[in-house]
Formats: C-alpha cells, sequence, structure tokens
C-alpha cells in the first residue's frame, strides 16, 4: 500500500425484495443515495464509482453516475468477473489507496430474475472459459452442483457432519430473527433444516442464499479524511483477492485448499491483525459450506473443525465468535457479498441493538470461494 | 444481433468439440502437449504449461479414483425436467496427478459412491447425451 489505509464511512441498501418491480439503475440510485445519506456525503463529492455485476445484469457507473448527479469521476470500474462484492472492494481499495480517486462508492446491485441464466445466450456469458458443453451433458447446471461436490468432500473428509450443517442454518436463523432487515425469520430448528428438500445430496434448499432484488453500497475514502466525515470510520486495514489457475470450480486442484485459503493466508501476511482480533465477522454464505471453510481459512477454529465449531456455539450471539449476525444471505437474501461488509460495519459502530456484539472493534468481512476469493479486516482501531 | 449470429457465437471452441466427438468414437482421448508431454483438462487453446499450440487429442487410462459426487434431485431447466434424480462425479486420474474430470454416475452404484472410491471410466449414457464418460466404481472396504 502506498497511501492511508482506505476507511468506510458509508453503507446502503435499496428496497430489497422476492419482486420489488424495479430496475438495476433504479435499486442502484437508491442504494447509493442510502450509503451517501449514511455518511453525510454529497454525491458531487463521489469521485469514484466502481461495480460488480453478473454479466447479463449490468449496471455501468457513467450511468449511475449521470443518475445522482456526480460532477466528474476520476475512477471508474465495473467488474463482471471475480468474488461477487468483494471484487469492487478490491477496485475501491485499489483506486482509494493510489489516489486514483478520494471518495468512492461500491456498488452490488443483482435482480432475483434472470440472477441464474434462463436461456443459452445468457448461459453462454456465464461460460466465460467455454467449457460448459463438457458439463452440461452430465446435467451440470453451475452453482449449486459445484456446491454439492465441495461440501460432499468436505463432509467425508470429517469437517463436518449433516447435523453440523442443521445447527448452522439454525444459529443463522436465529441470528435473522433478531434482525428487523431480514426477509426469512421464522423460528427454525436444526429439524426443520433436515425436511427441507434436497437439491443435491448433500446440499438442501436451506444451504443455499435466498434469490432476491437487491442493491448494496459502501462509500470508501482516503483514511486521512475519514474522521472528519464519519463519527466512527471502519478502516480497511488490510484487503486481499486472489484467483486460481483454474476457472472451473469443480476443477480445482484441492477443494479443501483453494483461493479462499489464500486470500485469507495473504489478508493475515498484510496487517498486524491475528485470528484471535476478530469479535465479529461476516462469512460468504451463498451455500452454507463456505462459511465453515472460511472459519477454518482465516484461522477461526481449527482446520477440519468447521462442524463442530458452529455446533459448539461459537458463532451464535454471545459465542467466541458471532458470525453472520445479519442472519447472512440465506436469511437477509442474495446481497451477493455485500451483506457481510455492511453488517461488520453496523457491529463495529455499535449499531445492531439486539444483536449487538458488545465491545466489537475488529471483524472481517469475505467472499466467494474456489477459483476465487477476496475478504478484508474492518476496524475501528485507527491504522494510520 | 439475430439469432443465427448469437448461435454462431455459442458454438463450441474446436477443443470442446473434438473432446466429443472421441468420446463418439467410442474413445476417451484427452488434451496432451507434445512438447511437455502433458495432459489438460479442460482443454484449452493453447497449452497451459508452455503456452505451445502443438496440442493433440491422445488416449489416456481410464482408471482413477473418486474425488467427489452428488445426487442431483432438483431439476433445473426445460432440459432436465423429469431427470431427476439423477449422479454425476468428478474422477482424479491415476495418469497424471491432479488431471480430473467430471463424469456421470450410475444409480445403480448409489452404495459405492465413496470419495476415494476406484474407479474405471466407460462409455455410456449419461443424462442429457448418449455417449459420455461414466464411472464404473469399486466397492470401498
Amino acid at each position: 500500500m502506498t497511501g492511508p489505509v482506505p476507511a468506510i464511512v458509508g453503507v446502503g441498501y435499496s428496497e430489497v425484495g422476492r419482486a420489488t418491480g424495479r430496475t438495476l439503475l433504479e435499486l442502484s440510485a437508491q442504494a447509493s443515495r442510502a450509503a451517501l445519506a449514511d455518511a453525510g456525503v454529497d454525491a458531487r463529492r463521489v469521485d469514484g464509482i466502481v461495480a460488480h455485476c453478473f454479466p447479463h445484469q449490468m449496471v455501468a457507473p457513467s450511468v449511475l453516475g449521470s443518475t445522482i448527479g456526480v460532477d466528474e469521476l476520476s475512477f471508474m470500474s465495473c467488474s463482471v468477473d471475480g468474488p461477487a462484492f468483494s471484487m469492487a472492494v478490491s477496485h475501491a481499495v485499489a483506486a482509494v489507496t493510489s489516489g486514483a480517486c478520494t471518495t468512492c462508492l461500491v456498488l452490488r446491485p443483482v435482480l432475483r430474475a434472470g440472477a441464474a441464466a434462463s436461456n443459452r445466450a445468457e448461459a453462454a456469458q456465464f461460460d466465460m472459459a467455454g467449457t460448459m458443453p463438457l458439463l452440461t451433458p452430465y446435467g451440470y447446471v453451475g452453482g449449486p452442483h459445484w456446491a454439492a461436490l465441495y461440501m460432499r468432500r468436505y463432509i467425508e473428509l470429517g469437517c463436518a457432519t449433516e447435523a453440523d450443517f442443521a445447527q448452522f442454518a439454525a444459529v443463522q436463523r436465529a441470528h435473522a430473527r433478531r434482525n428487523p432487515d431480514a426477509l426469512l425469520t421464522d423460528p427454525l430448528s436444526p429439524e426443520d433444516y433436515l425436511a427441507a428438500r434436497m437439491i443435491a445430496d448433500p446440499l438442501r434448499l436451506l444451504d443455499c442464499d435466498y434469490p432476491v432484488d437487491a442493491a448494496s453500497a459502501l462509500l470508501v475514502v482516503a483514511g486521512d479524511r475519514a474522521e472528519d466525515i464519519a463519527e466512527i470510520p471502519v478502516y480497511m486495514a488490510a484487503t486481499s483477492f486472489a484467483a486460481l489457475g483454474e476457472s472451473e470450480f469443480p476443477l480445482v486442484p484441492d477443494m479443501q485448499d483453494h483461493a479462499m485459503h489464500r486470500a485469507a493466508r495473504r489478508l493475515w501476511q498484510s496487517c498486524d491483525f491475528r485470528p484471535d482480533d476478530i469479535d465479529v465477522a461476516g462469512l460468504y454464505d451463498g451455500f452454507s459450506f463456505i462459511t465453515l471453510q472460511w472459519l477454518e481459512a482465516l484461522g477461526i477454529c481449527e482446520e477440519g473443525a468447521g462442524g463442530k465449531f458452529v455446533s459448539s456455539g461459537a458463532t451464535d450471539l454471545g459465542g467466541s465468535c458471532p458470525v453472520n449476525t445479519d442472519g447472512g444471505a440465506a436469511n437477509v437474501g442474495r446481497r451477493h457479498g455485500a451483506n457481510y461488509y455492511i453488517e461488520v460495519v453496523r457491529q463495529l459502530r455499535g449499531e445492531c441493538g439486539p444483536r449487538q456484539v458488545r465491545g466489537a472493534r475488529t471483524g472481517v468481512a469475505t467472499n466467494a470461494v474456489g477459483v476465487f476469493a477476496g475478504c478484508s479486516l474492518l476496524t475501528t482501531e485507527p491504522v494510520n | 444481433m439475430d439469432d443465427g449470429q448469437r448461435s454462431a457465437m455459442l458454438s463450441m471452441a474446436r477443443h470442446v468439440e473434438e473432446f466429443w466427438q472421441h468420446v463418439d468414437d467410442g474413445e476417451l482421448r484427452l488434451q496432451w502437449c507434445r512438447s511437455c508431454d502433458r495432459f489438460q483438462h479442460h482443454p484449452r487453446p493453447v497449452c497451459r504449461t508452455c503456452l505451445g499450440d502443438d496440442l493433440t487429442f491422445r488416449p489416456i487410462a481410464a482408471e482413477g479414483a473418486l474425488y467427489s459426487w452428488t445426487v442431483a434431485t432438483a431439476e433445473f431447466g426445460s432440459e432436465l425436467v423429469g431427470k431427476a434424480p439423477y449422479a454425476f462425479g468428478i474422477v482424479e486420474l491415476d495418469a497424471q496427478p491432479g488431471l480430473k474430470m467430471v463424469v456421470g454416475l450410475d444409480l445403480a452404484d448409489a452404495d459405492r459412491f465413496r470419495v476415494g472410491a476406484r474407479t474405471t471410466l466407460e462409455i455410456g449414457p449419461v443424462v442429457l447425451r448418449d455417449k459420455a464418460l461414466v464411472a464404473r466404481l469399486e466397492a470401498v472396504e
């Protein structure tokens, strides 16, 4: 890093729902407005916009800038490849740290309808390697199927049991029931999890995130300006990204040591914090096993002990490391990575009411699995 | 873009098409670099070791071990309606460490679905293709 560590000074969501009737641009404008209002920053001061989008659901930063009335941008990017929201975060951190811009909106808009490709033309846009014709004859469709393959191996290697995953779903729902913004808040027992529909053995419906229309935004600024803007700036002490030399999820060299593990190692190498310093964690739960693998990869629990750690109560409110205190994407909806950042920021600012982790000063937010992954160490301790 | 242009864009890369041609001819052949004497799968436009394009498809021993597996029960998309349950997995081939491929599994072998199960690949029907790779599994003790 060349400049001061960047800081998050604003967070916000659009309206969120199964079918909002809103366009991606409307949702993006709503989320931007919410993050700017949260920071108390005028849109005319924004000089950077970065977004991560599905390839067929792109929101152009230049169009969003024009929509919200920026004066001039000195940096923008729109990624369609990479680990969801954390890819946009990586761009923002690089841009702000290098001085390419000073005040950067970071967006992740997604529509539920069509988020999974609904026709061959859309599917081809996802098939960046052109290799889906080697997989589709076997009935392989992508997400839920690679997830099932990773989860099966994780279980058979002894890292978690079906009962641990049932407990994980129940713990996440208990978190969601303390979050007024959660969409799924009915009580959920481990038995309810086991009774849920099997998607691809061992992956059940309740191992998957909940698809919604949503846009999410952060406002990231150069750290030396953060204190003038925010009462409690949240510093991004480290942000790391890794992509493997294999782009197909089922074919990664090792399903127990992949991009996530590399990103996690690099995170600790690039800051002075240690796993023990983490008071609260937002760990990607696009599929449940991913959260358990992040616990191991980050060293929050021992290698091979993700399941036991969850079942011990450690990730509950009051446990040694509360995880996904908003309820996770399984319950707040698929914000595709942004909710981990936003919830950890709110925790570190002490804004979480009945789900507040007392005295939380340092947390971690993570995204994705397998071929690419990203994560950030977030803290209210001044690091500049 | 009209439909014709769109479907031209969606056509399979030649190296992907060639893999299936060999399977249709009853043979497991994987892309192999003459310079490096290495297989790669999925096939690529260049050798990922030397970046050369002296690539051909070469027969490979069809033995390996089951790396992971699943039984799909939900049906995604119109092509799969009425097709579930069906099973597939990942096999790591003995011939070159780390060389893996997605293959079909026969539900009749379901009691043998275990990570590490020894397997031989055969050419047979899978859920959406008459000729593809199917793993025959040995029982795990």
